[in-house]
């Protein structure tokens, strides 16, 4: 069978980007033995093929690509959560801290309106100063704060410094309410520990006896 | 379909592995930024181009099944990235042309290829005669001829059949071959 030009030019394109059967092209080959114009045809369509490669690899250089893995990290919805984790911490911690803040803010403010609207049964408790002492500045009871006292039974070893830090009332405090405790009190004597509370709670009986491992966490917050 | 190392990153990548997706985009970002840069011809949007499909591709990475080369899935996304891109232009660009016309301004056609430095006086007639193709015949032969790409791949990237591919490649080729003749000295002219 012999082809015309244009199967025979429709082989040759074709021969570009796939195989031919071996069928066709032995026909395109004894086409092109008898036919000077599809040779033709067929070197140009070469020249084509091989010139148009390299020619498009010079039209778009692309040296200076360099995407940002970052970026596109960033971007990318799967990783997005992972990318974010940080930030987001960072975010919690701070809305959580300014919730506290307000928190306490809210807290404190009805408590000093509380504290004056619902008059407690039992009357602000003063601490009765030691007349001797009345220079001394003690953590100044407000008219609001509610203060009253608690017995602390002195440990082996305890200092007077070590107590007041103890809980947490300067050591200043803890002497004028115990003019008499020798730096180092004895063991087994007891001392009276200042306890002011903003709101009044006093539902029981201020005065108890703490053993070391309340007072840590009581003491402050009574 | 793909060689074991390619299958290996990838697997890497969709976990999330951050050496493995830089190791993977550094591969492949020259050939995606050529192609979205052959589309668009403009380097600021095609590296744009080509971080959106690197952030597309991840994104559906788990989704690709190797029923094609990887190559060709990524520039399937580099190409609709790319056309999508050109389609925004084009809006813009005809909202522009018609000011100007309103206006009666002088337009600034997209600088020709000519008024780059052209070192190859060969090259530049090819890239103008290539330009000239449309988009239609233009993407098959940029694919077929820039990416290496076969004609099976090519036929999904465009989403088009593969015979359509050879028979846009045919056309291409011989309305370039008429217009390279003269100038490309395509061997022997014919009778």
């Amino acid at each position: 069978m012999t082809l015309t030009h244009d199967q025979a030019h429709f082989y040759l394109q074709h021969q570009l980007d796939a195989s031919l059967a071996a069928q066709s092209l032995e026909e395109l080959a004894s086409h092109l033995a008898g036919c000077a114009e599809c040779r033709a045809y067929a070197s140009q369509l070469q020249t084509l093929h091989q010139t148009l490669g390299p020619a498009l690899e010079k039209r778009w250089q692309a040296s200076g690509v360099r995407t940002s893995v970052k970026a596109v990290l960033a971007q990318t919805n799967r990783f997005r959560q992972t990318q974010n984790f940080t930030p987001r911490l960072a975010w919690g911690a701070m809305t959580l801290m300014v919730g506290l803040i307000l928190f306490g803010v809210i807290y404190s403010s009805l408590g000093t309106t509380g504290g004056s609207l619902q008059t407690s049964p039992m009357p602000p408790i003063q601490t009765p100063l030691p007349r001797e002492s009345s220079a001394l500045t003690i953590a100044p009871a407000t008219a609001t704060n509610y203060c009253t006292e608690i017995n602390y039974v002195v440990q082996e070893g305890d200092t007077l410094p070590g107590i007041a830090q103890q809980f947490g009332i300067s050591e200043q405090d803890l002497r004028a309410y115990n003019p008499l405790a020798a730096p180092t009190p004895q063991a087994g004597s007891t001392l009276r520990i200042p306890a002011c509370a903003p709101t009044p709670n006093l539902s029981h009986t201020p005065t108890f006896t703490m053993t070391p491992a309340l007072t840590q966490s009581n003491a402050r917050g009574y | 379909m793909n060689n074991p190392d390619t299958t290996r990153l990838l697997e890497q990548c969709a976990a999330g592995d951050e050496f493995a997706i830089e190791q993977w985009i550094r591969q492949y970002e020259t050939g995606v930024f050529r192609l979205a840069l052959s589309v668009l011809q403009d380097e600021a949007e095609a590296s744009e181009a080509t971080q959106d499909t690197f952030v597309a591709a991840l994104d559906a990475l788990p989704t690709y099944q190797e029923r094609s080369t990887f190559k060709a899935w990524l520039y399937t996304i580099a190409m609709n990235q790319s056309r999508s891109r050109l389609r925004k232009r084009r809006v813009f660009e005809k909202l522009k042309q018609g000011l100007q016309n309103l206006l009666r301004m002088q337009s600034h056609k997209n600088l020709p290829p000519e008024e780059q430095v052209i070192q190859n006086q060969k090259d530049a007639q090819i890239w103008n005669a290539v330009d000239r193709l449309g988009e239609k015949h233009r993407l098959p032969v940029i694919l077929r001829y820039l990416h290496e790409l076969s004609p099976a791949e090519i036929a999904e990237i465009l989403h088009i059949n593969e015979g359509t591919v050879h028979s846009r490649l045919h056309t291409a080729r011989e309305s370039l071959r008429l217009e390279l003749e003269q100038s490309l000295g395509l061997s022997e002219k014919l009778p």
